[in-house]
């Protein structure tokens, strides 16, 4: 007895707290800013979840930036840029004594052309010489002829720089100074000394040399290269590629999923579309290369089958003849559900008549892939390269659109009047991991630029739709044409 | 089961970002929402907060909602309850099942009593239980759980969870046909 009144109390308990409509209830009005609150915490949440996305992306794009501020091997070798060694003390009695001494010293002189210098390399015992000795009358001026001089060559800069020398047998020339030097003591002797006058005495901004006794001066003007033996073109270490392919998508249903709609006669096409890429490629090898870069991808599909359904004339509405039904439908992608409206033409013999109909559904995707991989140049024949790759990767589905593109009753008395999708798939992964395999045939159309041709074989890790006993992989094909700039 | 057509119709609008669309389903489901919350605690302010939690729960799980497997109400119930039980574990609210001194067991309770009394009133009663038979009680008679059920999701022995729905029974026996029962209408 005790537990049938209970029984009945828990009745009445669920009845009572059961009720779908509790309009009169107005003591479980919420609070008014309740509403107010529960959409700022979800914008919060999805301004996060894109925050991540935009972090992603700019990470993505910086890396290329990245690779680009890497240190490069330099071009030339030997720079010189010490001038540490260079004394600045000018006014000395010692200098004084040295200048006074280039000044009377009429057996070597030394030009300096800006326009035309070579390079030399000189040793303790070489002599410059000038094949016209300096007019000791002209000391108090400069001397105006310029000659290439074969033994030592000092680089300087034009400059309007008026020298400190209290020496009146220097002056200042804007593009030419002669200047009378005898290395073989001071070299030996004085090396310090030696600098000190010179650049007392000549306008000189830079001078870029060895200390002694071997001297390598920066160039200008190159008559040669080979005289210098420049470096050759180097090799080009990073690439971008942009490009277009065509995709090819197979939808592999598991056996389970094939089974069960097995009955429904479903049938389905692959995927076609295209994909937007580029990549970028870092070599590690002057034959191997790092490749990573992103894709977008269209793609669209169709798939259909049968149902069944049973068109009640007590179920019309009272202006109408026609039932609504709401139907799932299968996809290689999953279950979808529609509304449709069954449209009666005329009068029907029948209460309920039992309709077969055939449902055609339209599909596409949009995708975007992040990948890296590795590629190899096998061959390469002239202007022609091939390379063989292999790549990983992730695929996001970035948005799915379905549209029911056709309802075909067998009863022509009943037509479809309206579709509509009320809702999509919502088993499908969005993000799935991929490997693959890749081919490249490039044309060199010059040293940075090329285009090529490329094609690729992926599959899906994990299947792109899980359900239960249900699953859908893929695997994808594309081939297309890119543009490389290498640099 | 059918779903009701406006549940669906306003279900795929929010999916497309149709914030009206979410109000509308707010408008129609939140007190019912909130008469469980009400249930599982006893602080206006604390079933509030696990309202709040619950739509929004409910907003970011409505792509996993599959009209042909059940009703759009079962399924959002379902989420409210998961988000008050949730924050009844988080408060260490579960953790003790008492024994309380039980009202004598000779008062005999009808179907009567019960029904004379207005929602509001039966959810103080519920309100007055202590929590652990609160908790069994709601989730068994109310919300329909199997002790099985109960027992996995409160990490309880089945025996347990029988026991404290009997008792769960009798406290509010003595509650419901107590001269001293008093129901507080105030809800402000």
């Amino acid at each position: 007895m005790q537990s049938t009144l209970m029984l009945e109390n828990d009745n009445i308990w669920q009845e009572k707290f059961n009720e779908e409509s509790l309009d009169s209830e107005a003591w479980l009005t919420p609070n008014a800013n309740l509403f107010d609150s529960i959409t700022h915490s979800i914008e919060i949440a999805n301004k996060k979840k894109k925050r991540k996305w935009i972090i992603l992306f700019f990470i993505i794009g910086l890396m290329p930036l990245l690779l680009l501020l890497l240190p490069s091997n330099p071009n030339r070798s030997g720079a010189i840029n010490s001038t540490d060694d260079l004394i600045t003390e000018l006014d000395s009695p010692s200098v004084d004594k040295e200048k006074q001494e280039f000044v009377n010293n009429s057996e070597t002189s030394i030009i300096a052309d800006l326009k035309n210098i070579e390079p030399v390399t000189i040793n303790d015992n070489s002599k410059i010489t000038n094949s016209t000795p300096p007019n000791s009358n002209n000391s108090n001026g400069v001397n105006d002829k310029v000659q290439k001089n074969e033994n030592l060559i000092i680089g300087i800069d034009n400059n309007q720089e008026n020298l400190e020398d209290t020496n009146e047998s220097y002056s200042n020339n804007e593009h030419q100074i002669s200047h009378e030097l005898s290395l073989n003591k001071r070299t030996k002797s004085n090396p310090s000394s030696e600098l000190r006058v010179l650049k007392q005495l000549l306008p000189i901004k830079r001078i870029d040399f060895l200390p002694l006794p071997v001297v390598q001066i920066p160039l200008i003007n190159l008559p040669d290269n080979k005289t210098i033996g420049v470096a050759p073109t180097p090799f080009k270490r990073k690439k971008v590629q942009v490009g277009f392919t065509s995709e090819f998508w197979n939808f592999n249903l598991n056996n389970n999923y094939v089974t069960a709609l097995n009955p429904a006669d479903f049938n389905h096409g692959n995927g076609i579309g295209y994909s937007a890429f580029i990549n970028f490629s870092q070599s590690i090898t002057k034959k191997l290369y790092f490749n990573y870069g992103v894709a977008l991808q269209q793609i669209t599909f169709e798939s259909g089958h049968n149902s069944s359904i049973a068109y009640d004339l007590s179920n019309e509405a009272e202006n109408g003849m026609s039932n609504q039904f709401d139907l799932t439908m299968a996809s290689p992608l999953g279950f979808l559900n529609s509304e449709v409206l069954i449209q009666r033409q005329s009068i029907a013999n029948d209460a309920i008549t039992d309709l077969a109909i055939d449902l055609n559904n339209e599909h596409s995707l949009t995708t975007i892939d992040l990948f890296v991989g590795l590629n190899y140049k096998v061959l390469n024949y002239r202007k022609l390269s091939l390379g063989l790759g292999i790549k990983g990767g992730i695929n996001q589905l970035l948005r799915i659109n379905n549209k029911l593109a056709s309802v075909n009753t067998n009863h022509s008395n009943f037509l479809s009047e309206s579709t509509i999708i009320t809702k999509d798939q919502n088993s499908i992964k969005n993000l799935t991991p991929y490997f693959g395999s890749s081919m490249n045939l490039e044309f060199n159309i010059d040293d940075n630029n090329g285009i090529g041709i490329t094609a690729s074989l992926s599959n899906s890790l994990n299947p792109i739709y899980q359900e239960g006993d249900f699953s859908t992989n893929v695997i994808r094909h594309n081939i297309g044409m890119y543009w490389s700039t290498s640099f | 089961m059918h779903n009701s057509i406006n549940d669906i119709s306003v279900v795929s609008k929010i999916l497309r970002g149709d914030q009206a669309a979410f109000k509308l389903l707010y408008n129609k489901y939140s007190k019912v929402y909130l008469l469980i919350c009400l249930r599982y605690v006893k602080s206006r302010s604390d079933a509030e907060d696990m309202l709040q939690e619950s739509w929004i729960k409910i907003y970011n799980d409505l792509k996993q909602f599959n009209p042909s497997k059940g009703k759009f109400i079962h399924w959002s119930k379902r989420i409210v309850i998961n988000t008050c039980l949730q924050k009844l574990r988080k408060n260490s609210a579960l953790d003790s099942f008492e024994n309380i001194f039980e009202i004598g067991l000779n008062i005999s309770t009808t179907n009567n009593a019960i029904d004379k009394l207005s929602l509001q009133e039966l959810t103080k009663v519920i309100q007055s239980l202590p929590k652990g038979y609160r908790t069994v009680f709601n989730m068994y008679v109310i919300d329909g759980y199997s002790h099985k059920e109960i027992s996995t999701i409160l990490e309880i022995s089945e025996s347990t969870s029988k026991t404290q729905l009997l008792k769960a029974k009798r406290f509010l026996k003595g509650h419901i046909t107590s001269p001293q029962f008093d129901a507080v209408n105030s809800y402000a």
